[in-house]
């Protein structure tokens, strides 16, 4: 039915600086996930000639209790992940407009089960990471110089 | 000939005109004068008359005659007097002004500041050099003028003296009243207000409310810039039917710690006839380095409230997610290269009801945990393996524990749990095999079920995470994709232990969830390891826009098929004899950056019905046009909808308003602005906020009914309403963080921008 296993992603710049946030858990996903394509990765720029700026603008975690019982009690909540960034030419020259990615999980909450909630919202947030990490490097590919 | 004479020096574009001069520049710049009439000699006075003009290159004077000192710069002005001091305007009768010094003074002038598009007018204006100046008897306003009328702002404040501070960007004003629609409201002996978008010191937008338990309340802050990076907030409340609440909030911030400290205080609260308060601290620090290649962080998240219905009679003050359960708890943290150290004391605050009492969870003091692993180590001469051992010792103590049957006591806890996983992988498909051992040993202040105090327990478990991409161009309804089809599969095995007799500290079932459908343990914390022995398949396909890479579609499915019955359990529950579990299927489309549709099914596909549902979906049309809606559904449990939204009124009769840079949709909008969660099965609603913004230009007015439910018969009602005069008080307020947090794309109708140029105030 046409379908054929995935081909390694070509990125049409072989040097990228990473500006704004580089040291979150999705900026340094990325960073080593193009890295490991063979694109040269400089944080916070460098002495390297790029050929593409990637601004990580924001980065951040949300929780709303979404659902609440009469007695003032959490019985569910919404876990937040937004990462905004846009894509440059060392000129300015914008390549790929400021757009954010924003990812909502909702889980079951109990004030008596509390430490655990705790362990798997951490386990939900690192979840949201990796699947923003894997959408912006399906952008990055689009991205043409 | 030289090549450089062939290629003349290129031009460049500046993308800015300088806004301030050097100093030693700018008093070497030239002054024109322009006029019908000139008369004067070169270092004496100038006379000119008729259309006069003397112009400096960040100062313009104009009038029907100046007269101009050469020497000392001294500048009279007389009959249709305009000055324009890097873009702040004076016009009047009559100006004496030095253009060196800077000093001078105006009669009877109107003025407008560039800033913050305030306006005004002075029996006087005194000018003070240095960008200062005063104004006496004055109006101001950030109200627009009408050319030829006379000028009554919507709102105005009225000083016998305001001081205009040009380079620390504040205003103070003497002996002060404001008004609003000729009606005076607030009088201050001393007021400081901002002059730009700066953070400065002055009042925020006060709020009156009308309360079903408080009665008429009245909230007035103010806000004090103490320094860069300290400032505080004072937000005083008077409650008709209760008395007086003073809050605080403090920041601060430092290279190596910052955090903020909020505290309120209500004595005598005649509601219940005691004193209330709350305190909170949040604190993060770096203490820096041991050893030299180390680090050290400490953080400390300290909520406390004096009695247990603080949460009920001060609904929304709490800054709590949890309003009944308030974390307090204290870590350091240190690292280095593959070592983690962890020491904390972590403690609940429970506020307990009568008829709807909480089991706490128990508190850890303290716990300790260190961490060590390693990355793309070798094995048998294999590498590319990760390691990971992690040993915990927790003394768990729950607070004003009362024995009592079914429920157990005090203990303490160590568990070690080492892992090794590699995994292989190309671009289209991935094997990640992992084995852990999980050892936990128990002792307990009380006699176990097993007649001991002490008990152990070790587990080893085996797990192989697998997957596949496939890819391939479509086209659907008209457009072309990448499709992606990504089977997984997930195979677990742990054997069976009894653990009945052990207590459960920490441990929880999880939500229904993908990530939850490929872990080992059915349960989440180190209580209770599951003996699941299943495999997991996983199918999701997603359609990619191949211009933008972005994604619109993906849609999943994943059911777990237990090779064995799961026997262990948590306290209560029974052994899961159903050998495939319930379905889950997810769905999300974005199909254009304006709608937003996410749903996750929980299907039992033998009983035919979903245990838990949601389905959410925002519609996000343009600049404060959001409406989003979710469902959400667990069986037998709770049913609520949720809905929020920000839509500007004009646009619903066909008036659509344009955008304003900072002025949201332009003067004279009306916004609905809300959030309510209705529970479907009690037929009530939970929590609303919602209501009307007005925004008039140079103020906006808001008008929000809150309700919070708090429980089964009893409600929290009232009515807000809030003032704000833009580039006056600062945006704030708490019911405006009950929307942002509620409707994601919510916007305020002001936002902190850039300053204005003197060059857009240009004569």
């Amino acid at each position: 039915c046409g379908f054929a296993l995935r081909q390694a992603p070509k990125f049409s710049f072989s040097a990228i600086n990473i500006m704004g946030l580089t040291n979150t858990n999705i900026s340094r996903a990325i960073q080593r996930n193009l890295n490991a394509a063979g694109v040269q990765v400089q944080r916070g720029g460098g002495p390297l000639p790029v050929q593409a700026v990637m601004t990580i603008e924001a980065d951040y975690r949300e929780r709303v209790v979404t659902g609440q019982s009469s007695g003032g009690l959490v019985t569910e909540l919404q876990l937040r992940t937004r990462f905004r960034y846009n894509i440059t030419a060392p000129n300015g020259r914008i390549l790929q407009e400021s757009s954010e990615l924003l990812i909502e999980r909702d889980i079951t909450f109990s004030e008596t089960a509390a430490i655990a909630k705790a362990a798997e919202e951490q386990m939900l947030f690192q979840d949201m990471e990796s699947d923003i990490t894997q959408q912006v490097l399906r952008r990055l590919a689009a991205v043409h110089i | 000939q030289t090549a450089a004479e062939e290629s003349p020096l290129p031009l460049r574009v500046g993308t800015s005109l300088l806004e301030q001069l050097p100093q030693d520049v700018r008093k070497q710049t030239p002054t024109f004068v322009f006029g019908e009439q000139i008369e004067g000699k070169t270092d004496g006075v100038t006379v000119i008359e008729g259309e006069a003009e003397l112009r400096r290159h960040d100062a313009v004077i104009r009038g029907d005659r100046i007269e101009y000192d050469n020497a000392s710069g001294e500048t009279k002005a007389q009959g249709r007097v305009l000055v324009n001091k890097q873009g702040d305007r004076f016009q009047g009768p009559e100006l004496q002004y030095n253009t060196n010094t800077e000093k001078g003074h105006f009669q009877e002038p109107t003025y407008e500041l560039l800033r913050n598009d305030a306006r005004g007018d002075a029996s006087r204006v005194e000018f003070l050099g240095d960008g200062k100046a005063e104004v006496y008897n004055g109006r101001y306003s950030t109200c627009p003028r009408p050319p030829g009328a006379t000028w009554n702002p919507d709102w105005l404040l009225r000083a016998e003296r305001i001081e205009l501070d040009n380079v620390e960007e504040v205003g103070a004003a003497h002996s002060g009243v404001l008004e609003f629609k000729g009606v005076p409201f607030l009088a201050m002996p001393y007021l400081t207000f901002p002059l730009s978008d700066k953070r400065k010191s002055g009042v925020l937008p006060p709020s009156v409310s009308v309360d079903s338990v408080s009665g008429f309340s009245v909230t007035a802050p103010y806000y004090l810039n103490l320094a860069p990076n300290y400032d505080l907030t004072l937000e005083p409340t008077y409650m008709a039917k209760r008395g007086v609440d003073l809050t605080g909030e403090f920041r601060y911030l430092q290279p190596n710690y910052l955090g903020q400290v909020r505290a309120s205080y209500m004595p005598s609260d005649s509601l219940r006839d005691m004193d209330r308060w709350a305190y909170s601290w949040q604190h993060s620090q770096n203490v820096g380095q041991i050893t030299g290649s180390d680090s050290l962080r400490v953080g400390v998240n300290l909520n406390r409230v004096g009695d247990d219905n603080y949460w009920s009679d001060f609904p929304r003050a709490l800054r709590s997610l949890t309003s009944r359960l308030l974390r307090n708890d204290a870590v350091a943290v240190w690292r280095q290269g593959p070592w983690v150290a962890n020491v904390g004391a972590y403690t609940y605050q429970t506020l307990q009801l009568d008829d709807s009492p909480i089991t706490p969870p128990y508190d850890q003091l303290p716990s300790t945990t260190l961490t060590y692993s390693q990355q793309d180590r070798s094995l048998l001469g294999m590498p590319g393996w990760d390691f990971t051992v992690q040993t915990n010792v927790t003394r768990f103590r729950r607070a004003n524990f009362v024995p009592t049957e079914g429920i157990q006591g005090n203990g303490e806890r160590a568990f070690v749990m080492a892992e090794a996983t590699r995994r292989w992988e190309a671009p289209g498909w991935y094997v990640q095999p992992k084995l852990r051992v999980h050892s936990a040993q128990y002792r307990m202040d009380d006699v176990l079920l097993g007649s001991s105090r002490s008990a152990s327990r070790t587990l080893p478990t085996l797990s192989v995470d697998s997957g596949m991409v496939f890819e391939r161009q479509a086209a659907y309804f008209g457009r072309n994709y990448l499709q992606t089809l990504e089977p997984r599969l997930f195979a677990t095995w742990t054997p069976y232990r009894d653990q009945s007799y052990l207590p459960n500290f920490d441990s929880a079932s999880r939500s229904f969830n993908w990530a939850a459908m490929f872990t080992e343990n059915a349960f989440g914390g180190n209580d209770r390891i599951s003996d699941t022995r299943a495999l997991t398949l996983g199918l999701s396909s997603r359609l990619i826009d191949p211009e933008s890479g972005a994604e619109i579609v993906r849609l999943g499915w994943a059911q777990r098929a237990l090779l064995k019955d799961q026997l262990v359990t948590l306290p209560g529950g029974s052994a899961v004899t159903e050998r495939l579990s319930d379905m889950l299927l997810t769905a999300r489309v974005q199909w254009d950056p304006l709608w937003a549709l996410d749903s996750t099914v929980q299907y039992n596909p033998k009983s035919r019905e979903s245990a838990r549902s949601t389905i959410g979906v925002r519609y996000t049309p343009g600049p404060y046009k959001v409406f989003s809606a979710a469902y959400r559904v667990q069986r037998e449990r709770s049913k609520q909808l949720d809905i929020g939204w920000q839509w500007p009124l004009s646009e619903l009769w066909g008036e659509a308003g344009k955008p304003v840079p900072n002025g949201a949709l332009g003067p004279g909008q009306w916004y609905a602005v809300g959030r309510l969660n209705y529970s479907v099965m009690e037929r009530k609603p939970v929590d609303v906020v919602a209501g009307f913004e007005y925004d008039a230009g140079c103020w906006v007015g808001r008008v929000v009914l809150e309700r919070l439910q708090l429980n089964t018969t009893s409600a929290n009602q009232r009515v807000l309403f809030q003032l704000e005069f833009s580039g006056f008080s600062r945006l704030g307020g708490s019911s405006l963080e009950a929307l942002k947090s509620h409707i994601p794309k919510y916007q305020y109708l002001r936002q902190e921008t850039l300053p204005a140029s003197r060059f857009e105030q240009y004569d």
